[in-house]
């Protein structure tokens, strides 16, 4: 019972934590008495040692699907009018704001800090995480679930008939709306974009780790 | 910096950089190495804090990540630590910082 207990807990941790650390742990506990605050304080230990291993581009991918989640239900929502036409880019196609450029060139910054020579794959990898939704949205389309209309500027309410729509404001530059395929391509069509602007990041940031690591001139 | 507040489970009458688990970790290494059963008996010893098994390997990982502290050639179920020339400067600044700041703090209590 006791040995199972152990085993569980040491469980809750990364792998790669428990290949360093879990023997030690192990015969720890198994020579002492288990208390309850004991069992919480390894537990706890073992949680915040998996929010540690969580990669910045697991971070930076879900915070900008929830972005793009936020606004394919604005989109949804059908607002009434728009007038703005600055906020479209943001709204109507996430993916390709300057926000997307910013995360996707920071994250390479950040991933080639401490050394990691491939900053444009972190931001593949966080670029996929936030295109998952635009998936979704696609294959509804798709499917017919998802009602898909085109507004040109000055255009009122959809009417939705009881159904979803997807609205899509073409903006002053009548730019069309996505077809269904493209949306549920999206994911690999924005890999060449991360991996540009990742890896763009990526050597700032590996020049200003040199710079950092620069020999003090006497 | 050396010293963040790190102190979420440890155990101790009284808060503050005393119960820093790191620092703690730190200054039991101080007079040679030790391994985990060892240092928790120390720090409870000398500082009466106890460290849960949780939090100590959980300032280990910490330590050994910022080079302060390395673990030596051991069994593999109970390695021994020790100070890094990194950790022991770090340990030592630490220290002075404190010893400073409590001698301003005790100066300015008794003029008070």
């Amino acid at each position: 019972m006791r040995t199972r207990l152990v085993s569980w807990l040491l469980r809750l941790y990364p792998r790669a934590w428990r290949a360093e650390y879990g023997a030690e742990l192990r015969g720890m506990l198994l020579g002492r008495p288990l208390s309850a605050a004991i069992v919480v304080d390894v537990a706890v230990s073992a949680l915040w040692q998996r929010v540690r291993a969580i990669e910045a581009s697991t971070v930076a991918g879900i915070g900008l699907m929830l972005l793009t989640i936020a606004a394919l239900v604005s989109n949804v929502m059908a607002p009434s009018g728009y007038a703005f036409s600055e906020r479209i880019d943001l709204l109507q196609r996430p993916m390709r704001s300057e926000l997307y450029v910013l995360v996707m060139a920071g994250l390479g910054f950040w991933a080639a800090l401490p050394g990691n020579h491939w900053p444009g794959r972190a931001a593949i990898r966080a670029s996929i995480i936030a295109s998952t939704p635009l998936v979704v949205v696609g294959v509804l389309m798709w499917a017919g679930i998802l009602s898909f209309v085109e507004v040109s500027p000055g255009q009122s309410a959809i009417s939705t008939d009881g159904g979803i729509v997807y609205a899509f404001y073409k903006g002053q530059q009548q730019i069309p709306g996505p077809a269904p395929l493209v949306m549920v391509l999206s994911p690999l069509l924005r890999l060449p974009g991360a991996w540009l602007w990742g890896s763009i990041g990526g050597w700032l940031g590996r020049t200003y780790a040199d710079w950092r690591r620069r020999p003090i001139s006497a | 910096m050396l010293y963040r507040n790190y102190d979420y489970m440890a155990r101790k009458p009284s808060a503050g950089p005393a119960s820093d688990p790191e620092l703690l970790i730190l200054s039991s290494l101080a007079d040679g190495p030790k391994h985990g059963w060892a240092i928790m008996g120390d720090i409870e010893t000398f500082a009466g804090v106890t460290i849960g098994p949780g939090t100590l390997y959980n300032a280990i990982t910490r330590l050994v990540e910022k080079e302060l502290i390395a673990p030596r050639e051991g069994d593999g179920r109970q390695r021994p630590y020790k100070l890094t020339a990194r950790g022991t400067a770090a340990l030592d600044e630490q220290l002075q910082n404190m010893r400073r700041i409590a001698s301003i703090g005790l100066r300015r209590l008794r003029l008070a």
